[in-house]
């Protein structure tokens, strides 16, 4: 399809090519400063009290102000799952977790260790686990455990109690452990956390 | 002001930068893919629970695909097979508008589905669409041969914007890590001792935690060469505009830092996939000249 040289569409896009170079460079502007504003790093809580007494009142209001501004452009950011706060590895070192998977046989009553995080000897789904987009659902980040660890505790144990009919019951939990000081490696505290527990009635 | 400010986003500039850039996205993305598939993972990454742990398909609203086809096995499958093909279109620049910006949209949804993805999927969602408008697709592409085939005359140069966006990006990404870093320790306070630490973390350390215990101070000179380097970002800008040789150094840290994240923890294609993006920060014309002066040295 051909459009005619007259017709107002061409005339219309005739009109705006010259135009165009600075329309372009009007949204890139635009884009680059509500990435800005999305990437401003609005302080938490603690970092808030040890700021002075007079900055605290906009140290406290700038969250406020960031959401209001980018309000209108939400559906962006929510649609396309993007943001302009980078955390790459902001906290380190301190309590630290390692995963544990385990199985429970149904006659003995017995743990059994499947998959510890860095065992060579529990490795069960090893590659499964470790591989990233899998790995993300259950390692904590810097806030704790995700949101994707109860799904993910529960997809395990489905499929642990549907391969295997001795097990009864599968629970995922993580030991906590601290790093030690100049490179030293880990020692385990004694203790668990973010204990999740499924018996055969997951099973569909 | 204004006249240089939009003078600077019409440049123009050949697209071999950008090709490359577009090659090695498209191979990090092949690879991320093949691994999924490799790994027996796509159906538990991107699958609803209890299926799988793609809870943010359950968010409301909820991701189209999840709404229109379910998030099942079956639909993580058909989304799988559906992103490997765009993914290879795009690496071969084939039909390169279409499969990039479908493959943009398939991230999206991949994105809505894991919402705690791993920054680097963060990156790629942002850098996609942004090649997807480039001209990567104006040589080493399927559809630079065809249209040469065609007669067409060959692209000599495309809008140079899509590769200053990328740099913008890249930089903000490095000094956004560097200044939301609370942890002492990547201060000189907390003894440096960031990436000792990071190397004893279970969930990502390669090697068993200890192993550089004895080379500890060599990780507290890795900690400060990050910050250095993150926090030093922004002066890229200075340097790129000043043509100053410094930013070679602090390209070659940046390869250093990736390469070194590569060999000591597992965190998939991070590494990767952020060096894969570093061709733009080279300009099209360095590129030739240095392609020209690796021939001239062979025929020497």
């Amino acid at each position: 399809m051909k459009l005619a040289e007259g017709s107002p569409l061409v005339r219309a896009i005739r009109c705006f090519i010259p135009l165009w170079p600075r329309a372009r460079a009007l949204l890139i502007a635009f884009a680059l400063v509500l990435g800005l504003i999305s990437g401003f790093p609005a302080p938490n809580a603690q970092a808030v009290e040890r700021f002075p007494a007079a900055w605290r009142g906009v140290a406290r209001a700038l969250p406020g102000v960031q959401a209001a501004v980018l309000a209108p452009f939400r559906f962006i950011s929510d649609g396309c799952a993007i943001s302009q706060r980078w955390t790459l590895f902001s906290t380190t070192g301190g309590i630290r977790y390692r995963l544990r998977v385990e199985a429970r046989d149904a006659h003995s009553k017995h743990w059994r260790l499947l998959y510890r995080a860095q065992d060579a000897e529990h490795a069960f789904m090893r590659r499964e686990l470790e591989y990233r987009r899998v790995r993300n659902g259950w390692n904590p980040n810097r806030r704790g455990i995700k949101p994707s660890y109860a799904p993910f505790s529960l997809w395990i144990a489905r499929t642990i109690l549907a391969q295997d009919a001795h097990f009864d019951r599968v629970r995922t939990r993580m030991e906590r452990v601290q790093i030690l000081a100049r490179g030293a490696g880990i020692a385990w505290l004694g203790d668990y956390a973010f204990e999740l527990e499924h018996g055969r009635e997951v099973l569909p | 002001m204004i006249g240089r400010w939009v003078a600077l986003w019409d440049r123009r500039e050949a697209p071999t930068s950008l090709a490359i850039t577009r090659l090695l996205v498209g191979l990090v993305l092949l690879f991320d893919l093949a691994q999924a598939k490799y790994t027996h993972a796509v159906e538990a990454a991107w699958s609803g629970p209890p299926l799988g742990l793609a809870w943010g398909s359950q968010n409301t609203p909820q991701p189209f695909v999840a709404a229109w086809f379910g998030a099942s096995p079956r639909t993580a499958e058909w989304l799988w097979w559906l992103a490997l093909s765009c993914c290879v279109l795009f690496l071969c620049g084939a039909l390169f508008r279409v499969s990039a910006l479908l493959l943009s949209v398939i991230l999206f949804q991949i994105g809505r589905f894991e919402p705690d993805a791993d920054a680097i999927d963060q990156l790629l969602r942002i850098a996609l669409p942004i090649l997807a408008l480039s001209g990567a697709h104006a040589c080493c592409s399927v559809d630079a041969w065809w249209a040469h085939k065609r007669g067409q005359p060959l692209c000599t140069s495309v809008p140079a914007w899509p590769r200053y966006l990328l740099i913008l990006q890249l930089l903000w990404l490095y000094f956004s890590a560097a200044h939301n870093r609370s942890d002492a320790a990547w201060y000189p306070w907390g003894g440096f001792s960031a990436v000792s630490n990071v190397l004893g973390d279970p969930h990502f350390a390669r090697f068993p935690p200890g192993t550089f215990q004895g080379a500890y101070h060599l990780t507290q000179l890795g900690t400060a060469a990050t910050m250095l380097f993150e926090g030093s970002a922004p002066l890229m800008l200075l340097w790129f505009w000043r043509g100053s040789r410094v930013r070679w150094v602090w390209l070659a840290l940046g390869v250093a830092l990736h390469l070194g994240i590569a060999i000591t923890m597992q965190l998939g294609i991070f590494p990767f996939g952020m060096l894969a993006l570093y061709p733009v920060f080279v300009h099209p014309e360095e590129l030739s000249n240095a392609i020209l002066r690796l021939r001239l040295r062979r025929g020497a």
